[in-house]
């Protein structure tokens, strides 16, 4: 999952930035208005959390642009403005959530998971797919009752093939959406970690192969009939 | 509880009563004036037909009214009345031991007092006899050797006569307990009719009020943008109206104010605790993410929160005046210059033009170490806020310092809101390093010194204005 984040804080920014990549969110952080609305129209989101208050283009502003543009990226404000005024200006103006400084670290990731959830339709946090059951709130992964270790990143890869289960995702679209802007375009980081991941979703009482290689397109995941 | 309408209602009503009842009052003791003033007259005339009680008939009709023009009246009908019993026309008359020396046919039994004139002046009263009936008699002394007679009819020449004439009351005493009677309903109805009519006209009359206060109660903290309609208002209330809309232009400023100040401090403080409270969460969750930057992290943190406590709690000082001056002759040319010291560098940096213009040296009585408190605000202010090459004044005045800055980019709304509490320029309020506190506390500080601390802004100039506050203002 991908997440654009605009703070004008840097230590608030920062330490977001750390808790939602440790937690297997690929992030784009700025600072600027002007930057946030330009990241967010060039690159495609899973969730963005927005500051209301911001140096250049506020965050409602933002929002209203990315929904007259019909951007449907699920939004998020993070804000200190916490009057009810402020709360329903910024629902109406086409937000997701709202939350209000200072909140728990735990409750914020859980409204991303939910953002990111309503990005591709999932109202539960548990996905399935053959066998594999993935717990986004949790962050656990289990197949055939075996619980699977995986990385931040891994666990991100397998979440988003989850959720596009019997759809062809390319590796542009994963680059997008589980790495950051660190991957070059001749990497083979894509294909390496694909690879881990079939290794590591193997167990001794369930082998079937779930994530097919489509060449030239990329890759799906769906359990096929024998 | 004080009540106008019912202290008005009292006041009216008892007023009016008051009057109903002396008017009441007056209108009998008028009357029953009149009724006595004529009793008197017809006594007085009655005086001059006793004096033919004693005489034949013909005697009586030759004499009687001589010294009236016309053709003279027969008394006999008059005297007719003091011979019927029962008539309520008496005459009696004593010699000086009190014996009865006549009495006319009318007072039969009845026992007249004897009175006591003093002259041959005539002297009216109002007795009340044994069988309880009201008189008003007529008593005088006749002259001596005149007109009394002795019963046996020998002439007693050489001595008074008491002499009493008297007419029974009693139907001028039924017309004035009619008068009475018809009085005191009549007043009673007035009475009923006033405490009506006083409380259906204050009833209406305050109406306006209990709609000013029915307006009044309408208003809260969230419609302070009402204003009270007086277009249907007595023009007496009119200005109190007017000023009452005054009043709510001031509390919306004030609310708005304050609600702003909520707000902005509501922010100052959120985003630190949120960056602590995340800094912390993601240390322990995280602890291998967690390292020296998270612990400066945390202290800037710490040092930005005391700041500004800091600056608030000196405000809440200086803002009670519970703090004691030390004040002394301050030469105010080397004191700016002083404080100006520590901005000179960043003020090079900038390349801003500096320019000191004292016409003499202005010496105020002042404390020096607030009064350097405020002047380094304001010039942190100038040399921070000014562009580039930018160029900063500072001038004395008669009774004060201008220190300005140009360009400053500020907007007039914005001047008019410079010395709010945690405003600022940037609505983001990105930058920790400041608090917004600066210049509110510059003014706090200024109003202990008895200065009075201005913005105003002239094209590209920014002027703060430091000077004496006038004592009638």
């Amino acid at each position: 999952m991908r997440l654009l984040l605009v703070e004008d804080s840097r230590r608030l920014r920062e330490t977001i930035e750390v808790a939602l990549k440790q937690s297997g969110y690929a992030v784009d952080a700025t600072e600027n208005g002007d930057d946030g609305l330009w990241m967010a129209q060039n690159h495609s989101y899973d969730a963005a959390i927005l500051d209301i208050m911001l140096p250049g283009l506020d965050g409602v502003s933002i929002l209203k642009r990315l929904r007259a543009e019909n951007n449907k990226t699920p939004v998020m404000f993070l804000t200190a403005k916490d009057t009810i005024e402020d709360k329903v200006n910024g629902l109406r103006t086409g937000a997701d959530d709202y939350l209000v400084k200072p909140f728990a670290l735990e409750e914020l990731l859980a409204r991303v998971e939910a953002l990111c959830r309503r990005a591709y339709q999932e109202a539960a946090p548990i996905t399935q797919v053959a066998d594999i059951k993935l717990d986004t709130s949790a962050k656990k992964v289990s197949r055939a009752g075996t619980d699977l270790d995986l990385t931040a990143r891994e666990f991100a890869l397998l979440e988003h093939l989850m959720l596009k289960q019997g759809k062809v995702v390319s590796r542009t679209e994963i680059e997008e959406h589980i790495y950051d802007d660190i991957v070059t375009p001749m990497s083979n980081v894509v294909d390496s970690a694909i690879c881990s991941l079939r290794k590591k979703i193997t167990v001794p009482n369930s082998s079937q192969a779930l994530i097919h290689t489509r060449r030239g397109q990329g890759y799906v995941m769906e359990e096929k009939s024998s | 509880m004080k009540s106008i309408r019912r202290k008005l209602t009292i006041w009216l009503s008892g007023g009016l009563l008051l009057l109903w009842i002396a008017a009441g009052a007056g209108i009998y003791l008028a009357v029953r004036n009149g009724l006595f003033k004529a009793i008197d007259a017809q006594l007085t005339v009655d005086r001059e037909v006793t004096r033919f009680l004693s005489k034949t008939e013909t005697q009586r009709e030759d004499n009687f009214f001589p010294d009236r023009p016309g053709p003279p009246r027969r008394p006999s009908d008059k005297l007719a009345q003091y011979k019927e019993i029962g008539s309520g026309y008496y005459y009696q008359s004593w010699d000086e031991r009190g014996n009865s020396s006549e009495q006319s046919e009318s007072v039969g039994d009845l026992i007249l007092p004897i009175p006591r004139p003093t002259s041959q002046m005539p002297e009216f009263a109002t007795i009340q006899i044994g069988d309880g009936t009201r008189l008003r008699t007529m008593n005088f002394r006749s002259a001596p050797g005149g007109k009394g007679r002795s019963k046996g009819g020998k002439s007693r020449n050489n001595s008074h006569t008491i002499i009493t004439i008297a007419h029974d009351l009693s139907e001028t005493d039924q017309t004035l307990s009619t008068l009475l009677g018809g009085l005191i309903v009549v007043g009673l109805l007035a009475a009923g009719g006033t405490v009506v009519l006083v409380g259906t006209s204050l009833k209406q009359g305050l109406k306006p009020l209990r709609e000013l206060g029915d307006q009044t109660a309408a208003i809260d903290a969230g419609n302070l943008s009402t204003r009270f309609d007086a277009t249907k208002t007595p023009v007496e209330l009119k200005p109190v109206y007017s000023r009452l809309n005054g009043l709510m232009d001031r509390i919306q400023i004030s609310f708005d104010r304050e609600r702003r100040f909520s707000a902005d401090l509501a922010h100052e403080i959120r985003t630190p605790i949120a960056e602590l409270k995340m800094l912390s969460e993601v240390a322990l969750k995280w602890p291998d993410q967690a390292g020296p930057d998270t612990f400066k992290d945390t202290l800037d943190i710490a040092l930005q929160l005391e700041t500004m406590t800091e600056s608030l709690l000196a405000l809440a000082r200086w803002e009670s005046g519970e703090t004691k001056l030390n004040i002394e002759e301050v030469n105010l040319e080397t004191l700016t210059k002083n404080c100006w010291t520590p901005y000179a560098a960043t003020a090079d940096q900038k390349q801003h033009e500096v320019i000191f213009q004292f016409t003499e040296p202005a010496i105020l009585d002042s404390d020096p170490a607030l009064l350097s408190h405020v002047l380094n605000n304001l010039f942190s202010n100038a040399v921070e806020y000014t562009a580039e090459s930018g160029s900063i004044t500072v001038s004395s005045l008669d009774d004060g310092i201008r220190i300005s800055n140009s360009p400053h980019g500020l907007s007039e709304k914005e001047i008019s809101r410079i010395f709010d509490r945690y405003w600022r320029r940037e609505e983001a309020r990105s930058d920790s390093s400041h608090v917004g506190l600066g210049l509110s506390l510059a003014r706090s500080c200024s109003d202990a010194l008895g200065l009075d601390l201005a913005a105003s802004t002239d094209a590209e100039w920014l002027s703060f204005t430091l000077r004496k506050k006038n004592p009638t203002t």
